[in-house]
């Protein structure tokens, strides 16, 4: 059976995204310490946003897909938009907590907010603002 | 074969490839980065899940280069990690807390962020000279053997 979720969902400034990031050695992408790094939040080429879950709309266990392979942190969505991110829900067949958060201008209309802050670009100092904003989830 | 001997085996292996392959007296933390960075080679696309890129020859080799140099100036890395569209990132911490991460791009081409606590970070493309101000300030100021 498939699950369906809602068809749209609203995220508010204190739901939390939870994002893998992989930690099997030797190619982690958190360090010695269990901390991010910056390169677990870069942006593919041709790719408007980065994929999380909603934690309301998942569970750890889910979301971790393989605790051999990975580990979870969460983003909290005020914290995204505080650094002119837009978040927006964006389900798919096997995953209705599926999101993503981008730069406004690439994002689809529906979700473009005015630029209230100047034009923020996903470069390598918003990746490691993202790392600053992660917070380890237990598993 | 018993977890203690896997790790030695494993270890030895690692300081044969690394002897071999670099010479030079490397400290500890700069010879783990070169076998992660070689381990790295290994990566299969999507190895993140999120359809991520291997990393790029170029971006991996420039890593390396750029390790050994830093090494033998007494700055060994702090760690090493892939991204996800064929570049690498390679992190330095200093004991002043300041951090720097360089990333090699798939093209070649490497950019720096330089972050200082209180202050908002600095994002340029690779400037050795400013670096090692950023991460060695006294023998920058000093006029030692940065550069």
């Amino acid at each position: 059976m498939i699950r369906r979720g809602p068809k749209e969902v609203v995220l508010r400034d204190d739901d939390r995204l939870l994002r893998r990031l992989t930690f099997k050695e030797p190619w982690i992408q958190c360090d010695h310490a269990g901390n991010p790094t910056s390169a677990g939040f870069g942006l593919r080429e041709g790719e408007i946003g980065l994929s999380a879950d909603l934690e309301r709309l998942t569970t750890p266990q889910r979301s971790v897909l393989d605790t051999k392979l990975y580990r979870l942190f969460a983003l909290q969505v005020g914290k995204l938009r505080s650094l002119n991110l837009v978040c927006w829900y964006d389900p798919l067949p096997t995953n209705n907590a599926h999101c993503q958060f981008g730069l406004s201008e690439c994002v689809p209309e529906k979700h473009r907010v005015p630029n209230l802050f100047g034009k923020a670009k996903f470069n390598r100092s918003m990746q490691r603002a993202l790392k600053e904003a992660a917070v380890a989830v237990r598993v | 074969m018993d977890a203690t001997r896997m790790f030695l085996l494993v270890n030895f292996i690692m300081s044969t490839i690394i002897k071999g392959r670099w010479p030079e007296a490397l400290s500890k933390r700069g010879r783990e980065a070169l076998f992660r960075l070689d381990r790295f080679r290994e990566l299969k696309p999507n190895w993140d899940s999120y359809d991520a890129a291997v990393p790029a020859a170029l971006a991996l080799e420039a890593a390396e280069k750029f390790i050994v140099r830093l090494d033998q100036k007494g700055i060994p890395p702090y760690f090493v990690s892939p991204g996800p569209n064929g570049d690498v990132l390679v992190q330095y911490k200093c004991d002043n807390g300041h951090e720097t991460e360089i990333w090699f791009e798939k093209d070649g081409s490497s950019t720096m962020l330089l972050i200082t606590p209180e202050k908002p970070p600095y994002e340029a493309d690779l400037d050795m000279e400013f670096l090692m101000a950023h991460l060695d300030p006294a023998r920058a100021q000093g006029g030692g053997s940065a550069g």
